[in-house]
This record gives C-alpha cells, sequence and structure tokens, in this order.
C-alpha cells in the first residue's frame, strides 16, 4: 500500500494536518514556514505509525495503568507499517523503554548516523547521544518516566539532543516520542528532526510573492519604524506611489489628518496588540477611501518585533451606503416621531408617495392602504364634485404652496376640521417633483369657537336628533329648543324661548320641595363651566314628572362662558325596569346565600353588584355586607393569591381581570392567604363575564369553591408518599456501597432540602474523640463555615448538651426554634458568635447513629435560611433514618473487619510457607548432594560431610521450631493451650536460658545480672523458657552484632522483674502496642525483609499472661528496646 | 562455569555453593547484595534470592543491568513464591521456585540458554 493511500484513509489526522498546512500558509518568516512543515510532516508519520500499530494490537493491559488499545479494522499488514516505518520522511527508531536497547531503526535513521542496521541495533539510545550529560538526562528522565510513560498514542516533544554520528558529527535534533508496544515491551518510538535540515525548508520568500500578487487587497511588509520593504501591486495601483517613494512613505501623508491620531494610537500600543482599525488613505486621485487597516508585529525567539505585516482592505463603498442609509434612518424616525401632524408627500399627479405615523393617526389609513391611492380620498363627495382637490393641486404649483382650514373626511366616514398645507417640491435643477403636505386636526379648537352658531347652523340635525335638547345663555335662558324637548315637556318654543329653564321645568323636586337654582347642577354649568351629567325630574306643562338622564354642556367663546347646551332624555321605562331588577337580585340574594361556593359579581368599575357569605368567607371578610361595601381593589389588598406552585399572581393576572377582557376562566386553582392572620384557603375559581348590548362586558361573576380541606388532605398524603420514597432512596444508597464513609456522605447529600438546610454527619472514634465525616449545605459557600463551627467549637466530650449529650445519651437533641437568647448563653467570643450568626441558624435536630445497640455518630441536622422549624414528626423520621444509617455503618465495618481478617491470615499463610520453605530448601540441597557424594566413595570426607549433616540438622530443628509456633498459636486461637504450672526458683531458669542462648549466638554479648535468685514463682517451665528464648533472640535479630544484651532479674513488691535489654534500633512509640498483637510485623522487619511470621511476641504475651503476669516494652527509637516480664511472686514456705 | 549466588540465607547459599562446587563451578556466594562491588565481579550465571533484607532482588537485577561486566549474564531467579514467575517473566529473567530438586537447578545452569 502506497503512503498516499493511507495518507487518504486518515480522516481525522489529516485535519490535523491540514492544519499545519493552514499555518505554513500564514507563516510570514522562514523559520516558521520550516517548523510548521516539519511539524505537520512529523504528525503525519507517527499517526501513520499509530494506525499501523492499533492493527496488530487487539487489546493490552500494562501494570497498573489501563491503557486499551482498541482493535482497530484491517487498514493495513504488518509488512505495509514496516515499510512506512522504513520509508518515513524522517530519522526514527524504537527503543526499550526498560532497557534503552535499540529495537528498530529506519532508512533515514542510519543514514543520518552512518551506522549499519547490526551496528545500530547492538547499541543503547545513549550510545547515539553526543555527551554523557545527555545521557544522563535520558536515562533519568526514562527512569523517572518524564515524557516515556505516558498513555499510548500520545506525542510529547523532548525538545532538543545532541547527538553524534558515526563520523563524530554532531548533529543536535528535536524529538517527538510516542510510547507503543513492540515486540512484547514497552517502547517508545522516537521521531528525529536534525535542526541543520530545517535551514533547507522553503522560503518563505518564494512562498510570499505568489501569494501577496493574488490576494485582492493591500498588503505590506515594513521594519518596525514603518519602512515599508514590501507592498504588492496593488499597493502600487491605489496610491500611486514610485517603489522609492513607497520605501521612504510617511503614512501621515497617506491616512487622512483627522484619523492619523488613532493611527499613532494604535502603531503605538503594537507592542502590546495587532493593529486594527478602520482609516482613511489617499487616492492617486487625491480622494480618500475608507479601508480596513490591520498590522501584525512578526516576533523572533527572544519576543522582540523583528518585522511588521499589513493589509488595507477597500471598503469605501460600503462605509458610504450604510452612512446613506442611516440618514433616511434618521429622517424616518424624525417624522414618525411628529404625531400631531400628517405629513406626506405626493407625487405630480397627487398620488400619496410617503406616509408618516402622524398621517396614519389623524387619517386613520394606514402606510399600506394609501400609498399610491389619489389624495381626493380625503375630501367630502361634495368637494370632489366641486373638483377641490385638483384645483388646490393647481394654487400651490403656480404659487409654491396653499393653505386653508376645511373639512377633510378620514377612512371611518367621519369628518375632521383640517388645517392644510400644500407645498410645490422642485429637485436642485428646479424641475418640479411633487407636494408636500402638512395637515393638523384643529376640530376641537373649531368647535369651541362656535358651538351656538354651529348649532343654529345645523338646526335641522337637531330638531332631528332623539334627544331633548335646550341652548341656553349665561343667565340660564333659553334660546334654543328642539321639537323632542317640547313633545318630552310640553311646551312650545314660543313657550319656552326666553324663559328661565329651571324656573319652567325644574322648579321643585320630586318629592315636591322647592329646588332652588343654586342647588341645581344643571344651572351650575353656568357657573363653573364644568360638564354635568346626571339625572334629574324634569316637571312637564301638564303637572306630571319625568325622570331624565341630562348632560349640561358650558359653552365657550372668546375665552368667556356664553352658555349651555343641555341635552335630556326621558329613562321613566329604564327606571320600572331597574326596579324589577332589584326585586328579583333580592329573590335571588335569597337562593344564593344558601350556596356553599362563593360567588361574587364586580362591575367595570370595580364595585360589588353581588356578593354573597361563601364568598366573603374564603377571602376573609366577615360577611357579604362588609365586603359589598368595599370597591374590589380594596379587598384585593387583603390577602395574597398564590398559584398552584406557590407564586404571588399578580393582581393583572387575577382570573376577574381576564373576564373583562372577554375570556371566560374555569376552575382556575389558587390560594389565597389573608394578610392580617396568615390564614391559607384553597380555591378553585371561575370567572365569567356578562356583556351588555353593545357586547361590552359588563359585569363579571366569580364563583369560589372552597377546597382547603381537600387540598390540605392531599398534602398530607404527598407528604408521606414524598418521605417513604426518601426513605426507600436512601435504603438502597446504604445498600450500594460497603464504603460507609462514603455511603454517609451520599446520605448527608440527600438530607439537603428534604430534612435541612445544613447536615453534618459525625462518628465517634475509638478514643471517644469525634470525627466529621460529612458536611452539606444547601449554599455551597456556607460549607467552609459549617466546618468553621466545627474549630471554633471544639468538641467537648463532657459537654451536657449537644452533639456528645446526643453520643453519650443517644436520645436524639430536638430544638424546634433557636432563639437569640439560646445563642446568647452559648457562644463564649466574637469568634463564635460571627460564625453563628452567618450562619443564621434557625432549628436543630440531632439524632444518634445506633448500630446493634452501639452509639456510633450523630446525624446533625440544621434549618437555616429556609426558615422551615423541625416538628416531631421530623424527629422521628430523621431517626429512621439514622438507624437505618447506623445498620449499614455497622455491617460496613463488620465487613471491613472481616476483609482485614482474611488478608491478614492470607499475609501470613504466605510469609508462613515461605518461612517453611526457606530450610527445607537447604536441607534439600544439603541432602541431595551428600546422596551425590555417597555415589563417589574415593570423594567421601567424612569430616566434611558431618558438618552438612549437623547443619542439616539445625534446619530440621528451626523448621520443628516453625512448627511448634504454628501449633502454639492455633492452640491459643482455639483456646486449647494447656499448662503444666509448677513453683520453682526464678534465678536457675533464667541463668540457664542466657547461657544456652550465648552459645547459639556468639555474635552478641548476653550478660546477666540476677538479683533474688531464690524467689520463686508458678511456671510451666517449657513455656517460659520459649519465652524468654523468644525475647532474647529477638534481641539479637534486631541489635547489631557484638553489640550487650542485657539480661536482668528483681522483685518488688510481691513481683519478679524480668528484664532483656537490647541496643538495637528500638521499636516507635505508636507500634509498641500493635507488636504483641497476632501476625503484626513492624515496619522496619516488613521494609527490610527480616523474616518472622509477626507470632512470637503475641504468643509470648499469651503465655505470660497464662501466668497472671504481662509482658511490656519500653523503648525510645534509635535507643534499644527493654522487655519486661511481670510474674507474681509467690510466698516462701 | 562461574556462578555466583545472591542468597541472604547462609545455609541455602552454602548448601548450594557445595552441591554446585561437587559439579565442577566455580561459586561465588554473597550474603549482602549491597555490600556486592558488581563492576568488580566476572561470572556466567547468576542465582538471585527475590526476598532480602536491605535490598530486595529487583534492585539487585537493576544494578546487574547496568554493570558493564554483568549486564548480559543470565540471572536466575529464586524464590518461595509461585507468584513470582509472573514478575520473573516481565523482567526477562528465569526463575526457580524453592524449595527445587538439585537436578532441576544443574539442568537451568547446564542447559545452553
Amino acid at each position: 500500500m502506497s503512503f498516499g493511500v493511507i495518507m487518504g484513509r486518515l480522516t481525522k489526522n489529516q485535519i490535523k494536518i491540514l492544519g499545519y498546512l493552514r499555518e505554513v500558509e500564514s507563516a510570514a518568516t522562514t523559520d516558521q514556514v520550516a517548523k510548521a512543515l516539519d511539524i505537520a510532516w512529523q504528525t503525519a508519520q507517527l499517526n501513520l505509525l499509530a494506525l499501523a500499530q492499533q492493527n496488530k494490537i487487539k487489546f493490552e493491559k500494562i501494570g497498573r495503568q489501563n491503557l486499551f488499545m482498541r482493535k482497530g479494522q484491517k487498514l493495513s499488514t504488518p509488512d505495509d507499517y514496516k515499510t512506512l516505518f522504513d520509508e518515513g520522511p524522517q530519522p526514527s527508531w524504537i527503543f526499550d523503554r526498560e532497557t534503552l536497547e535499540l529495537l528498530a531503526v529506519n532508512r533515514h535513521a542510519l543514514g543520518l548516523f552512518g551506522y549499519s542496521r547490526e551496528e545500530f541495533l547492538g547499541m543503547r539510545f545513549t550510545d547515539l547521544l553526543e555527551n554523557d550529560h545527555d545521557r544522563e538526562l535520558l536515562e533519568m528522565r526514562v527512569y523517572r518516566k518524564q515524557g516515556f510513560n505516558e498513555v499510548v498514542g500520545q506525542y510529547r516533544t523532548l525538545g532538543i539532543w545532541k547527538f553524534m554520528t558515526k563520523s563524530d558529527r554532531h548533529i543536535p535534533c528535536e524529538l517527538v516520542a510516542r510510547p507503543i508496544h513492540f515486540q512484547g515491551r514497552l517502547a517508545n518510538v522516537v521521531v528525529a528532526q536534525p535542526i541543520e535540515k530545517r535551514k533547507e525548508a522553503p522560503s518563505a520568500l518564494e512562498l510570499r510573492y505568489p501569494l501577496a500578487a493574488v490576494v485582492p487587497s493591500i498588503i505590506w511588509t515594513a521594519k518596525p519604524d514603518g519602512t515599508i520593504t514590501f507592498a504588492n501591486q496593488l499597493w502600487y495601483e491605489y496610491t500611486g506611489l514610485s517603489y522609492e517613494m513607497t520605501k521612504h512613505v510617511n503614512w501621515k501623508e497617506v491616512v487622512h489628518e483627522e484619523d492619523f491620531s488613532k493611527w499613532e494610537h494604535l502603531w503605538k500600543q503594537l507592542e502590546l496588540k495587532n493593529f486594527e482599525g478602520e482609516f482613511r488613505i489617499l487616492r492617486v486621485d487625491g480622494v480618500y477611501h475608507w479601508h480596513i487597516v490591520r498590522i501584525i508585529p512578526v516576533r523572533n525567539e527572544k519576543g522582540e518585533i523583528t518585522m511588521l505585516a499589513g493589509s488595507m482592505i477597500d471598503i469605501h463603498k460600503y462605509r458610504l451606503e450604510e452612512e446613506l442609509h442611516q440618514a433616511e434612518t434618521n429622517l424616518r424616525v424624525l417624522l414618525d416621531a411628529v404625531k400631531e401632524y400628517a405629513i406626506f408627500m405626493l407625487d405630480r399627479d397627487g398620488n400619496v408617495a410617503s406616509w408618516n405615523k402622524g398621517a396614519e393617526r389623524i387619517k386613520g389609513w394606514n402606510e399600506e392602504e394609501i400609498m399610491g391611492k389619489n389624495y381626493a380620498i380625503f375630501f367630502s363627495a361634495a368637494d370632489r364634485a366641486q373638483g377641490k382637490p385638483e384645483k388646490i393641486l393647481q394654487a400651490a404649483k403656480a404659487n409654491g404652496s396653499f393653505s386653508e382650514e376645511a373639512w377633510r373626511v378620514r377612512k371611518d366616514g367621519t369628518n375632521f376640521f383640517a388645517e392644510v398645507i400644500v407645498t410645490a417640491m422642485r429637485n436642485k435643477e428646479g424641475d418640479f417633483i411633487g407636494y408636500a403636505k402638512v395637515t393638523r386636526d384643529i376640530t376641537e379648537k373649531k368647535l369651541n369657537e362656535s358651538v351656538l352658531k354651529q348649532l343654529m347652523q345645523n338646526r335641522l340635525i337637531l330638531d332631528a336628533a332623539g334627544e331633548g335638547i335646550y341652548g341656553l345663555d349665561a343667565d340660564g335662558r333659553v334660546l334654543f329648543v328642539n321639537p323632542t324637548a317640547t313633545k318630552l315637556l310640553g311646551w312650545t318654543e314660543q313657550e319656552t324661548l326666553g324663559q328661565h329653564m329651571h324656573e319652567l321645568t325644574h322648579y321643585s323636586t320630586e318629592e315636591g320641595m322647592p329646588y332652588s337654582v343654586s342647588a341645581c347642577p344643571i344651572q351650575g354649568t353656568l357657573k363653573t363651566g364644568v360638564e354635568m351629567r346626571g339625572e334629574e325630574m324634569f316637571w312637564k306643562k301638564n303637572g306630571s314628572a319625568v325622570p331624565v338622564e341630562y348632560t349640561s354642556t358650558p359653552i365657550m367663546g372668546n375665552g368667556e362662558l356664553q352658555g349651555a347646551v343641555v341635552v335630556f332624555r326621558d329613562i321613566s321605562e329604564r327606571k320600572s325596569a331597574e326596579e324589577k331588577i332589584e326585586q328579583s337580585r333580592s329573590q335571588l340574594n335569597v337562593i344564593l346565600s344558601g350556596i356553599k361556593d362563593g360567588i361574587t359579581a364586580v362591575d367595570v368599575h370595580g364595585n360589588f353588584i353581588y356578593a354573597n357569605d361563601a364568598a366573603a368567607k374564603i377571602l376573609g371578610l366577615n360577611s357579604a355586607k362588609d365586603m359589598m361595601e368595599k370597591k374590589s381593589g380594596e379587598v384585593l389588598t387583603y390577602f395574597d393569591v398564590i398559584g398552584e406552585n406557590g407564586e404571588i399572581i399578580a393582581p393583572q393576572d387575577l382570573v376577574t381581570r381576564k373576564a373583562f377582557k372577554g375570556e371566560i376562566v374555569q376552575d382556575v386553582r389558587m390560594q389565597f392567604r389573608v394578610k392580617a392572620t396568615g390564614e391559607c384557603r384553597w380555591s378553585v375559581v371561575s370567572a365569567q363575564p356578562v356583556f351588555d348590548k353593545q357586547k361590552h362586558v359588563d359585569f363579571v361573576i366569580n364563583i369560589f369553591r372552597d377546597i382547603t380541606f381537600e387540598k390540605n388532605s392531599q398534602d398530607k398524603l404527598n407528604e408521606q408518599e414524598r418521605r417513604l420514597r426518601f426513605l426507600a432512596e436512601i435504603s438502597a444508597d446504604l445498600a450500594s456501597s460497603i464504603d460507609y464513609q462514603k455511603t454517609l456522605k451520599n446520605i448527608a447529600s440527600r438530607m439537603i432540602p428534604e430534612l435541612a438546610d445544613w447536615c453534618a454527619i459525625d462518628m465517634l472514634r475509638e478514643d471517644e474523640e469525634v470525627e466529621r465525616i460529612a458536611v452539606v449545605h444547601m449554599d455551597p459557600k456556607k460549607i467552609e463555615l459549617a466546618y468553621a463551627v466545627q474549630d471554633a467549637f471544639p468538641y467537648d466530650k463532657n459537654a451536657r448538651t449537644g452533639l456528645a449529650g446526643v453520643l453519650r445519651t443517644g436520645k436524639p437533641e430536638f430544638v424546634p426554634l433557636i432563639t437569640k437568647e439560646m445563642i446568647d448563653s452559648t457562644v463564649m467570643n466574637e469568634l463564635q458568635r460571627e460564625i453563628v450568626s452567618k450562619l443564621s441558624l434557625h432549628s436543630l435536630l440531632i439524632v444518634p447513629l445506633i448500630g446493634r445497640g452501639k452509639i456510633l455518630g450523630a446525624l446533625t441536622l440544621v434549618m437555616t435560611e429556609s426558615g422551615r422549624m423541625y416538628t416531631e414528626k421530623d424527629v422521628a423520621f430523621a431517626q429512621d433514618v439514622a438507624r437505618r444509617a447506623a445498620m449499614a455503618v455497622d455491617n460496613a465495618r463488620l465487613y471491613q473487619e472481616s476483609q482485614q481478617a482474611l488478608a491478614l491470615r492470607d499475609e501470613f499463610l504466605s510469609i508462613a510457607s515461605h518461612e517453611l520453605k526457606t530450610p527445607v530448601t537447604s536441607v534439600k540441597a544439603f541432602l541431595q548432594a551428600l546422596e551425590q557424594r555417597m555415589g563417589k566413595p574415593e570423594q567421601f570426607d567424612f569430616r566434611k560431610n558431618k558438618e552438612y549433616m549437623q547443619l542439616s540438622i539445625k534446619q530440621v530443628d528451626r523448621l520443628g521450631a516453625i512448627i511448634n509456633d504454628l501449633l502454639d498459636i492455633t492452640r491459643i486461637n482455639n483456646g486449647k493451650m494447656q499448662y503444666d504450672f509448677r513453683i520453682t526458683s526464678i534465678g536457675p531458669v533464667v541463668a540457664e536460658v542466657v547461657e544456652r542462648m550465648s552459645v547459639s549466638f556468639p555474635s552478641h554479648v548476653i550478660a546477666c545480672k540476677l538479683q533474688d535468685l531464690t524467689a520463686r514463682v508458678k511456671i510451666d517451665l517449657l513455656r517460659f523458657e520459649q519465652v524468654l528464648t523468644n525475647l532474647i533472640s529477638n534481641a539479637v535479630k534486631y541489635s547489631p552484632t557484638g553489640s550487650v544484651i542485657d539480661v536482668s532479674t528483681h522483685s518488688e513488691h510481691g513481683k519478679i522483674f524480668i528484664a532483656i535489654k537490647d541496643q538495637g534500633s528500638g521499636i516507635p512509640e505508636e507500634e509498641q502496642k500493635l507488636i504483641f498483637t497476632r501476625y503484626y510485623r513492624t515496619r522496619e522487619a516488613v521494609t527490610s525483609k527480616v523474616s518472622g511470621m509477626g507470632i512470637g511476641l503475641y504468643i509470648s504475651s499469651q503465655f505470660i499472661e497464662a501466668h497472671n503476669g504481662t509482658l511490656d516494652v519500653h523503648s525510645v527509637q534509635g535507643k534499644g528496646a527493654t522487655f519486661v516480664i511481670t510474674l507474681p511472686r509467690v510466698g516462701d514456705k | 562455569m562461574r556462578i555466583m549466588i545472591v542468597e541472604d540465607d547462609i545455609a541455602i547459599g552454602f548448601s548450594l555453593r557445595i552441591a554446585l562446587e561437587d559439579r565442577g563451578h566455580e561459586v561465588q556466594v554473597y550474603e549482602d547484595p549491597t555490600a556486592i562491588a558488581y563492576d568488580a565481579v566476572h561470572a556466567d550465571i547468576i542465582l538471585l534470592d527475590y526476598y532480602m533484607p536491605k535490598m530486595d532482588g529487583e534492585a539487585v537485577l537493576q544494578h546487574i543491568r547496568r554493570s558493564p561486566t554483568l549486564r548480559a549474564v543470565r540471572v536466575i531467579l529464586m524464590s518461595a513464591s509461585p507468584q513470582l514467575a509472573q514478575r520473573a517473566k516481565e523482567l526477562h529473567v528465569e526463575h526457580m521456585a524453592k524449595p527445587f530438586d538439585l537436578s532441576t537447578l544443574y539442568a537451568y545452569i547446564e542447559a545452553m540458554p
């Protein structure tokens, strides 16, 4: 398979390579080009190796790291791989990571170093290096696994190393390495890049010129001071500068003077950041064009700027378009902002050519509808018939402009009084191009000036009106009356005109009491100038009264009150209808008040038209009557309305408001929380609008069904269910892991937020101190604080309350509300106070973790920011959680202990078998050697062979002793050790053992200082001697050759002390108790591999205990150890 | 053949020495591996105990691998633990489990590698 084919399949790696090639394109210096190319090549090569490798290796696990290599597709055969490696474009070799032996090499490397393949593979990696320093460095890095023990497949650059060829040529190379598996070994493949070869990479200039020629923008390079060293063709075309002028170009002459300070500013910052901005650059014809200018500094290895690279792109066209567009937009915004005036354009024929928001407001047409329509549409049919639109345009064109105040027509057909200015527009050349029209609605102004005039002018219309109309002068005398008024009240026009209206029709109240002019609201308009509305009784000519609804409007003229217009209509029919409604409503009242659902009706003004007692109760008011007296807005302020998810519902989102918008709202659940009492009631609320004849909402009916009881019982059920689920989850957690510390941490985090804002778990240690296993706070920032509490309040195991109390008594501690007084009585200093106040403690609950009757620790639960309080129910629940957690902890500990015991036993068995095999090995060798010699009697040397046999017997004794120890420990373990106690004098026993040991260990001096030789003890002689022998041989084993071991006895207070003192390295204090436990071996014994099974001292101490004595050790590390046997002295006879 | 034995147990070292000397080999026993001047020793084969106080077999092996005189010498690792066979494989050395027959020892030593 060719190189090219493999390349084609490397999709992922291709991308990488392409990336490097892009770097090549953008590189500005020879070095950068060369480097980028090199890296691209090297990576390509390494990737190919990796790929080939993957096809051979299916799955491998190395040491403790899981280095998985997947089985790849069959992309290449091992032969391909070999060819690839051998023909690769860079010198490359593979070496053994353990021994540094060279395992494979490619042709390039052989060519580089000048060795034959055989010579090369006979060497180690270090042999290639030039000097000892590099060799040591490489070995050190390999052994320390720096860059050589990474995950398989990752590349590492190893920096530059100095190599020497066979012909003593020095070649520094930069190395890239990647760990691989090779021939079943851990190895590294190395790719070398000789530094000198770099210089041969393609010249940057060769790349630069063709690129520069085709780039559609100006590009140049310059010295750091701005002197141009190279510019492309486009520069010369644009600036018109000659080659010489370019070389000495003064940027100030090229850049527009207004932009030059910005240019200088950016230039000064080149050291810090790239130069980028928009500037006007002078063109050969003297015109400035906008350009985007970018300048990038090129730096050498030391980071100094050696060169500048710049580019300039002409953006003049875009920039101008942008400005033009901006100007148009500004104008449009300005026109739209004018609401008072309709401002729009007409083309030469009077068709609408533009439109603004003011025009839309005044005339009612929107832009889309009106554009292109003839402006005659704004005139009445009469005006159009007279050709007025055309005449106006002609006048404007002839005189430059035309203005008038006149009636115009809106889209909906209504008239308005307009002030109109039409201006003819001409362009720069003076050609007529159309009209600008400005219109203002001045209807109101006009009407105010001339109501009476209008009234009289529009008499026909007024006469036809369905309402009665009186026009009054400032004194209240009738100036005008319409036929409806004469018909309603019976007075003819002649009888009415000139009469005082009040005296004629309004002289008395309904009850017959005189009605003075000053009390009449209608006449009040003439005094106050304020329009009045209301209902009154007017008297007919025939003496009967008629209820009317009236409007009295003042008439102003020249700034003075000139009179009033009174419009009225007969409402006697409506009145009687209202009475009927009132009656049926009271009947309905009786029915509705019996309904349990709350019902209200609210009118558009927010008045309660109706409410029943049930509604009042739900909303927290005393009675329906109480409620009816208030406005709905006021009632709303008495309570919060809360949605199902606990959110406060804003007034505008209430169902009533929605109903006023015409919406029917049904069965929305919400909660009314009365602010004064905090009492909450749940309701299902519906609201329905009732429409009047005009299809406007007249009033809204609200229906509330109280579901507080149902809701609360549902909540309780939900809570129970949630807690059950919570318990189940915790139980699952507990069962999921036997790492109890991790499990407890999980439990602690589960407590948040269900049961606490802050939770801590403390475990009781064997020394009765506590260990904080877990702290979780709802606010992760406060965990620190929670730990700080522990430091600020050190654990006092004798404290009466708190954690210590719970851990001592096993009873939970429960503080529903932590008061300020409680805190004051607890804190001792300012630090404590600060921490406690930051924690904002609110409610506290500590429950013990009890497993198999033993208090193991405690679970501390605290409520803080959430303001929740613990209840009795929570205590029971927390205890339930704690019980389960404790059980899990207990189980986990038992499991751990049993595992430790198993591990200890296994380790002991392995050590014991080693101890047994060692003497067997030598005995076997001795015996077999002897056996062989017996086959050659001529060489048989009795003296020598006897010595070998004695040595064998000694080894067999050693075996016997080990077996005895093993038997002893089995008996002790099973409690089946039997003793043969006899009373005897201690002195001779000790002396004999010492003497025997002196013979066995001539390497040490064993000194004996005995007092009270005749003191008597009750001992099992064999066992006691065994103990003494064990202690003395230990002393020998752990102290230097030639040193003294003192064995002494003395008696005191009816006890005999036998001490064995050595000059060895001693026993660290923390190990002094442990050495008497079964299978324990000191750290020193383990690390220095001193033989032994860790049972001698255990057996000894068990024996001495059976003698009612004790075995202790006194030692200071580095100063030897003294083992002391204490036995009770038996009274002398 | 020159045989180097590194073994802390005196009895084993001694018994192996007489057994191998009887076969006509030149044997040197070292009880303390820290005291050996590795560069000065010349041997054709090394019997190396794995569990030793002061310095274990692997550390000794490192020394041997770096010594110019012993680098290429065959090493047979001896231990009472059969599990060590695996480790020996990783270290590219042979392994003999204690206790062993002298015939096995001879076979190992006298067989050509």
